[in-house]
């Protein structure tokens, strides 16, 4: 009997999404492309395929990571997530640029690097991560428009419940509307960086400054390809917002709507395509060198009138001054120019060989030790996705073993360095059983809404726990929060809605609503603050 | 969408500053998409010709479809149509009909929607609102066709068991208790003659025929020439059931008016209340409907009775005072009111004494309807209480009591 496949994660996008998020990841390649081409005028031999297919990755990647980083309340855990994942990205971007100038660069790299570690930072590295950070944001961005203009999550009540007056007269928001005007800014904005690239990439700075270079005619692919895209992307959001007011108002959308605006838009797009094709360039160029012309006429004569002035009034000056008897009748002799002083050559400093293997020692011990920790928590996270791709078979099946295999070793290597140190240290440390108390409580990692609200329930118990109010074993939840509200004062409120979601959580056959999430979280700080407010205050009687 | 011209200028720009060929044709493209966009939803939009189809007057209680017809007259597809139908909230809750729809060149799609007729009135639907848009959200395109349109629901008409109606006029086709009334045209037997007998009324051929004189025997029938007089002056009504009982009233008289013309009476209408129709007219109430028989009186009457309104201008004296001198001698009034003033008695004996018959129907009866009950018998008018439609439906007309 073949074993059903696991349950996709919160994460992960459903198979419409994907190739909404698949075209997003493009619009990144092509922004990535136009980079790299730009570079390639600037660093000889450099190829920017890697780079774009790097971008493209690192979209879909950033997108499933933000989605993944958003469903933790604690700052410091998605700090550690991001964190993670850009020195796992940094590595690859220092090997994808390594790799655009061929393998043997690749292989003159390596063992400098070795030598000198500070080496794999350099200018280009710097320059490349930052552009792909702001291609890793942009997608980001896009993607979470998408997310937005997605169906709500957020079902009606039954409609013989009193929540349904609720929502029934709930105020409407227009998220899908706004996400879509943030979308095409977003859009706009990644194009005109595109053009730009892809322009200055195409040009000859030097003609360019004297306004008189040649046109420049043939397709620019990646552009083609992202504006495609975006076209697509847009028609898709505008449609998705419409359909989401249509669902809020409750207007009912008569026969395949969806499918015939599809195939309208695209035919409309080609149609328009066609036309735009036929339209000639060479008279706007015409135009525009003719307005250019002119514009520089203009300029000219006006410097020409304002020297011409500036000589009228510096010959009357010289005559009223000449008039005063102020201007001196002889030649004030040239002044030399002051001489540069020329560097003195500095003694070579001669580091000691031990002293420097010290260094290199130390810093490749921090990248490793980052990229180890790094790549374990990239695959931790990811437990899901090896779990579909595990299922799915094939050589997927085998490349995610490989990475569960090669982190589970990296995480055992990690343990045991663990234990030796802390049993190092132990010899040390003074035993303080007061440390017990104060110990950091391990939490597992919550895989979906259920062991979400659960977490948060626990967050919240050590928070009422800090403040002098812990709940006893014998004390069932609903009990406790009775039993604590009197002392908590408005986050008494919170604590009771805590602990209906935790029990709904903990005992309904019923999966919880994600949407539940966000709300929980918000009522877990309040909670917290009316702790710390408790312990600062003193406690009650 | 914020930011396009923005965009568009930037990209000419730059496409002027770089003389890449390219981003004439990008410019060309996605200028072309945003107006040719707006150019193709703004025709197409407007290509569409709407069309509202319903009875047009409904009775109470019944459930008409209303058809939407939207042909799209032009060449060009329409991409998105949203349909929003206004309609009164008392026919349809909630009070509107939406539909989204994407129409083909030349399709035509109709769309139906019931309406719950249970509040008798003269209601105008619509306006019908088109909303429409390009594929890139640039534009919107709003068309509002308000074109005058209404619907009539008559008043809720109670099968009534009887009506107890008293008449003077002869010659009529209702049967009668009262031999004064007989009717020659109408023999329903023969006696053994008695002294005092008409000899016009002497059977000849009978008398022949039994070998002692036979007098014919003759139906006595009465005419109902009635007509119906409704209170609606706002005074008339207790402010607390100021509604429910002009409404009630509105149904007595339009089940009062249903029987007798089933019953081949003539019956009129006159009321003081106000018809929103004739806003212009300086008369404080609408002209006063002479008695005519069959269907084509009823139909007069109940589109008046489905229109009426609470008025505050002339009260029921004035409005018998005036009306009534135009009636013949002996027709049937059926006044239909809400509180019996004291004002009211002294106009209905001089009605009484002008040889009309007089029967006072009340919708909004006070505790001393007994008193009141007392009161009109002793200028020899019926009274009737109405307290509920249930009471027409059980025959409290036709028993000629109160509750």
């Amino acid at each position: 009997m073949k074993p059903s496949p696991p349950a996709r994660p919160f994460w992960l996008p459903g198979p419409g999404e994907a190739l909404h998020l698949a075209m997003i990841a493009a619009m990144m390649g092509s922004l990535a492309l136009s980079a790299g081409q730009l570079a390639a005028r600037v660093v000889n031999g450099f190829d920017p395929t890697l780079l774009a297919l790097l971008a493209f990755l690192l979209s879909l990647e950033g997108i499933a990571s933000d989605r993944l980083a958003r469903q933790f309340p604690e700052a410091s855990v998605r700090l550690r997530l991001h964190l993670g994942e850009w020195v796992v990205l940094v590595a690859a971007l220092r090997l994808v640029l390594s790799l655009s100038q061929g393998p043997g660069q690749l292989a003159a790299d390596l063992p400098r690097w070795l030598a000198r570690p500070q080496g794999l930072v350099d200018g280009g590295l710097v320059v490349a991560g930052a552009w792909l950070a702001a291609t890793w944001w942009l997608g980001i961005q896009m993607g979470r428009c998408l997310e937005a203009l997605g169906p709500q999550a957020e079902a009606p009540p039954p409609k013989d419940s009193a929540a349904f007056y609720a929502w029934l007269t709930r105020p409407l928001e227009d998220r899908p509307g706004e996400a879509r005007e943030r979308l095409a800014q977003l859009v706009f904005t990644g194009g005109l960086l595109l053009l730009l690239c892809s322009g200055l990439a195409r040009l000859d700075i030097g003609l360019a400054l004297s306004l008189r270079h040649p046109a420049m005619a043939g397709i620019v692919g990646n552009a083609l390809l992202y504006f495609a895209l975006a076209f697509v992307l847009l028609a898709r959001g505008h449609y998705a917002a419409l359909q989401a007011r249509w669902q809020r108002q409750e207007v009912p959308v008569a026969g395949p709507l969806g499918r015939r605006w599809a195939v309208l838009a695209l035919a409309f797009a080609v149609a328009v395509a066609a036309v735009a094709l036929l339209l000639p360039v060479r008279p706007s160029l015409a135009l525009f060198g003719a307005a250019f012309g002119i514009l520089w006429n203009i300029l000219l004569l006006g410097e020409q009138a304002l020297m011409l002035a500036m000589a009228a009034v510096g010959y009357l000056l010289h005559l009223l001054l000449q008039l005063l008897g102020l201007a001196s009748p002889a030649a004030q002799a040239p002044v030399a120019p002051p001489t540069m002083p020329v560097p003195q050559p500095q003694p070579q400093a001669t580091a000691a060989g031990w002293w420097q293997a010290l260094q290199s020692l130390l810093l490749w011990a921090l990248i490793v030790g980052a990229v180890v920790y790094a790549l374990i928590h990239f695959v931790r996270d990811r437990r899901g996705l090896w779990a579909i791709l595990l299922a799915r078979g094939g050589p997927l099946a085998w490349a995610a073993r490989l990475v569960e295999a090669v982190a589970r070793w990296l995480a055992g290597l990690r343990r045991s360095a663990g234990t030796r140190w802390r049993g190092w240290t132990a010899r040390w440390r003074p035993s303080a059983p007061a440390q017990a108390v104060h110990r950091r409580l391990r939490w597992p990692r919550p895989r979906d809404a259920r062991e979400h609200i659960r977490l948060l329930y626990l967050l919240g118990l050590r928070e009422t726990a800090r403040a002098g109010l812990g709940r006893t074993p014998a004390e069932t939840p609903y009990e406790y929060a009775r039993r604590a509200w009197p002392h908590l004062a408005e986050g008494g409120e919170e604590l009771q809605r805590m602990t209906e979601a935790f029990v709904a959580a903990r005992y309904s056959p019923r999966d919880p609503a994600p949407s539940q999430v966000g709300p929980l979280r918000q009522a877990y700080r309040r909670l917290r603050r009316a702790c710390r407010r408790l312990l600062a205050t003193g406690p009650h009687s | 969408m914020s930011g396009l011209v923005t965009f568009l200028l930037v990209l000419l720009a730059m496409a002027a500053l770089l003389r890449v060929d390219f981003y004439f044709y990008l410019f060309y493209l996605l200028a072309g998409l945003v107006v040719l966009g707006r150019l193709w939803a703004q025709h197409a939009a407007r290509a569409v010709a709407c069309g509202r189809e319903h009875p047009g007057r409904v009775f109470w209680g019944e459930r008409p479809l209303v058809r939407l017809t939207l042909h799209n007259r032009g060449l060009l597809p329409v991409l998105w149509l949203q349909v929003h139908d206004s309609l009164p909230i008392q026919l349809r809750s909630p009070n509107f009909y939406q539909q989204v729809l994407s129409l083909g060149p030349r399709q035509r799609v109709t769309l139906t929607y019931p309406l719950d007729c249970r509040r008798r009135g003269y209601y105008s639907l619509g306006p019908l609102a088109l909303q429409s848009g390009d594929p890139l959200g640039t534009t919107r395109i709003d068309l509002t066709d308000a074109t005058p349109d209404t619907l009539v629901v008559y008043p809720r008409i109670i099968p009534l068991a009887g009506l107890g109606l008293p008449s003077r006029t002869l010659y009529g086709s209702l049967p009668s208790k009262q031999r004064i009334f007989e009717d020659p045209a109408r023999v329903m037997g023969m006696r053994d003659y008695a002294p005092g007998d008409s000899l016009r009324h002497i059977a000849w051929k009978a008398s022949a025929a039994c070998g002692r004189l036979q007098v014919r025997r003759h139906e006595p029938t009465v005419a109902l020439d009635t007509t119906i007089f409704l209170d609606l002056h706002r005074a008339s009504y207790s402010p607390l059931r100021l509604w429910v009982a002009t409404e009630l009233a509105i149904v007595a008289a339009a089940s009062v008016a249903n029987w007798l013309v089933e019953h081949r009476q003539a019956v009129g209408l006159a009321t003081n209340g106000h018809d929103p129709l004739a806003g212009g007219s300086d008369a404080p109430y609408p002209p006063a409907m002479p008695p005519r028989k069959g269907r084509q009186a009823l139909i007069p009457i109940l589109e008046l009775l489905a229109r009426i309104e609470m008025a505050e201008g002339a009260g029921l004296p004035a409005l018998l005072r005036r009306e009534t001198r135009r009636l013949a001698w002996g027709s049937t009034l059926v006044v239909i009111t809400g509180r019996v003033a004291d004002e009211l008695f002294p106009a209905l004996l001089a009605l009484r004494r002008s040889g009309f018959v007089v029967t006072l129907i009340s919708v909004d009866p006070s505790a001393q309807f007994q008193a009141i009950h007392r009161r009109a018998a002793q200028i020899g008018v019926p009274a009737f209480e109405v307290w509920e439609d249930s009471d027409l439906e059980r025959g409290t007309l036709a028993a000629g009591g109160h509750r």
